[in-house]
């Protein structure tokens, strides 16, 4: 078996991109599996989702690993440590936006991540990317660097827009960027539904003019999960814990560790 | 303004899904070198042939109708006398101990023509008769040297093994189809019928609208078809010029060939009107009498006067006019 690349994708803020990967690497390690985040996002919430401090130095950050002299050091810093033993964190963070410019001028550019994980390998199971909210330079690093791809995104008529946009995204630039294999996009995880609301009731219906459900089936995208907004996930994020650490007995823990073993299974059966 | 519909949304997207799905069909067909290659006897090959019985007669399916243009067969036949075969044939065993082919026939004429013996070739063994179309039919819907009308024969022959009917038949459960899709009609097209259509044309990345506008084209008199498959005539074009009163046809062919879609549209309403037009000059002088008042009422009332350009060509047609009556 390679290693899951997973890539958490999407095209709106606050769609709970860092919330999920926090918590699927979570629920893969409490599955016996090595993982590590990886945080692709200059404005990124990661470190403070991990219960990490903010990096000081680029070096200790997703900078230096796409730097031309990058010698194979990965900045690991430990995760969750005193209760799960395998998760890892390469942070992202505003240095990454100076490191923006080196992208720019690399030649390898895009394909900066892909090659320091090909000539330097991270001995996880699973790497997750999370990557920034909206399509950017680091989402083509993302892409170029990951085997699969998640994408997330709110029961709202902006972020779905704004997803099949970065869904048509992606599908172009595997092409322009020459992907082979092609990255295989796993499926769309639904945050914070609300069944209160009567706009999140009619994209998650049945009506074919506007049900999101039935216009993903008709792609063939799988729809992973639909996961109700919960002030608890919230207070866990803000605490820097999973929300298995911090509410062992909620619900959606159970949907968390589906999706990581559905991860597992699209990744090991390849 | 309505809201946008998940169509719209998604409208983009599934475009480049589609785009994604071709590529990497196109890719596994570039790969088959990892099926072995052996060399098969020239004379031992024959082109795609696909037979089957409909209703206990034996009939063997039209052959998509393929043209090679003859220069570009001289210069795959130059190539491979100095270079040798890139790329090998695929073909099939058939029940008499030879072997159809599925794809490369351009190459295999270049070794006939050239008395090579033997041809690099990759066996497919275990493939039906509309696995063997669908297989050929892929692979020429992926080369651009395939023209639209032997893309849509193929099509129809492949929807044809699959429904199990004669080339009318998938022609009318298309149309039924489409003009269902479109609300024109309220028949039911029954549902294994839809899904093997929808299928097939999903695995080709073709619409159903864009087909049935295609379908015409298969009743294209045997002048307007040749011109069709030389590249002279893109089939839109044809398909108009067919429409068009047959006298016209000749001309339209030689000075309409190479228009645009609507250039050769004015061009044939404009023949059509001079047709017209010499036809009421000889039954009715009355109505050009008619016509001529009626121009001359606009005398006052035109600007063509300040028109240095138009003012001198009304002067000489007025001096015509004056000289004439």
């Amino acid at each position: 078996m390679g290693q899951g690349r997973i890539a958490i994708m999407s095209n709106a803020g606050g769609t709970g991109k860092t919330t999920l990967a926090a918590n699927i690497a979570y629920q893969l390690a409490r599955l016996g599996k090595s993982v590590c985040l990886i945080g692709c996002d200059p404005n990124g919430s990661l470190a403070l989702f991990v219960g990490l401090e903010d990096p000081v130095d680029k070096a200790e950050t997703l900078s230096k690993v796409l730097s031309p002299d990058f010698d194979g050091d990965w900045p690991l810093l430990p995760v969750w440590r005193d209760k799960v033993n395998s998760v890892d964190a390469v942070l992202g963070g505003l240095h990454l936006f100076e490191a923006t410019k080196q992208l720019d001028q690399d030649p390898r550019g895009a394909y900066l991540l892909s090659d320091s994980l090909e000539d330097h390998p991270l001995p996880h199971d699973y790497l997750l990317f999370d990557c920034p909210g909206t399509v950017e330079r680091y989402h083509e690093v993302a892409l170029c660097g990951c085997s699969h791809i998640l994408v997330t995104l709110r029961p709202e008529y902006k972020d779905v827009d704004a997803g099949f946009k970065l869904i048509n995204w992606i599908y172009d630039w595997q092409k322009r960027l020459r992907l082979k294999p092609a990255r295989k996009i796993l499926g769309v995880v639904i945050n914070g539904f609300d069944r209160n609301t009567a706009m999140h009731r009619e994209i998650m219906g049945n009506d074919p003019d506007f049900s999101l459900p039935i216009a993903l089936e008709s792609m063939d995208l799988a729809l992973l999960k639909s996961l109700p907004f919960s002030r608890q996930l919230r207070n866990s994020s803000a605490n820097g814990v999973p929300l298995g650490l911090w509410r062992p007995g909620d619900d959606i823990n159970i949907q968390f560790k589906e999706i990581a073993q559905r991860i597992v299974e699209e990744v090991e059966d390849a | 303004m309505p809201k946008r519909t998940m169509a719209l949304m998604t409208q983009g997207a599934v475009a480049a899904q589609k785009d994604a799905e071709i590529e990497s069909l196109r890719e596994a067909l570039g790969n088959r070198s990892e099926h072995g290659i052996t060399k098969i006897p020239v004379d031992q090959i024959v082109p795609l042939q696909i037979s089957r019985t409909i209703e206990g007669m034996l009939e063997l399916i039209r052959q998509p109708r393929k043209y090679f243009d003859p220069e570009e067969l001289d210069l795959l036949v130059e190539s491979i006398h100095s270079k040798g075969l890139n790329e090998p044939v695929a073909v099939r065993p058939l029940e008499d101990g030879k072997y159809g082919l599925l794809d490369g026939e351009r190459r295999w004429r270049a070794h006939q023509i050239l008395g090579i013996p033997q041809i690099d070739a990759i066996v497919f063994n275990s493939l039906t008769d509309d696995g063997a179309l669908e297989w050929a039919l892929a692979t020429d819907t992926l080369k651009a040297s395939v023209s639209p009308l032997e893309q849509t024969l193929s099509v129809i022959n492949l929807l044809s093994l699959r429904l199990d009917t004669d080339e009318s038949g998938v022609r009318k459960i298309l149309n039924a189809l489409n003009n269902h899709e479109k609300g024109k009609t309220k028949i039911d097209v029954p549902e294994e019928h839809n899904t093997i259509i929808y299928g097939v044309l999903g695995s080709l990345g073709l619409k159903l609208g864009g087909l049935v506008a295609r379908l015409p084209l298969l009743d294209l008199p045997e002048y307007l078809n040749q011109r069709v498959t030389e590249g002279e005539l893109s089939p839109t074009n044809a398909l108009l010029i067919s429409r068009a009163p047959e006298e016209l046809h000749d001309f339209l062919i030689s000075e309409g060939g190479k228009l645009s879609k609507q250039k050769l549209r004015e061009l044939i309403e404009q023949r059509k009107n001079d047709a017209a037009f010499q036809a009421d000059t000889q039954i009715e002088p009355v109505v050009l009498k008619k016509r001529l008042k009626s121009a001359l009422r606009k005398v006052d009332k035109t600007d063509a006067w300040d028109d240095p350009k138009k003012s001198k060509r009304l002067k000489q047609l007025l001096q015509q006019i004056e000289r004439l009556l």
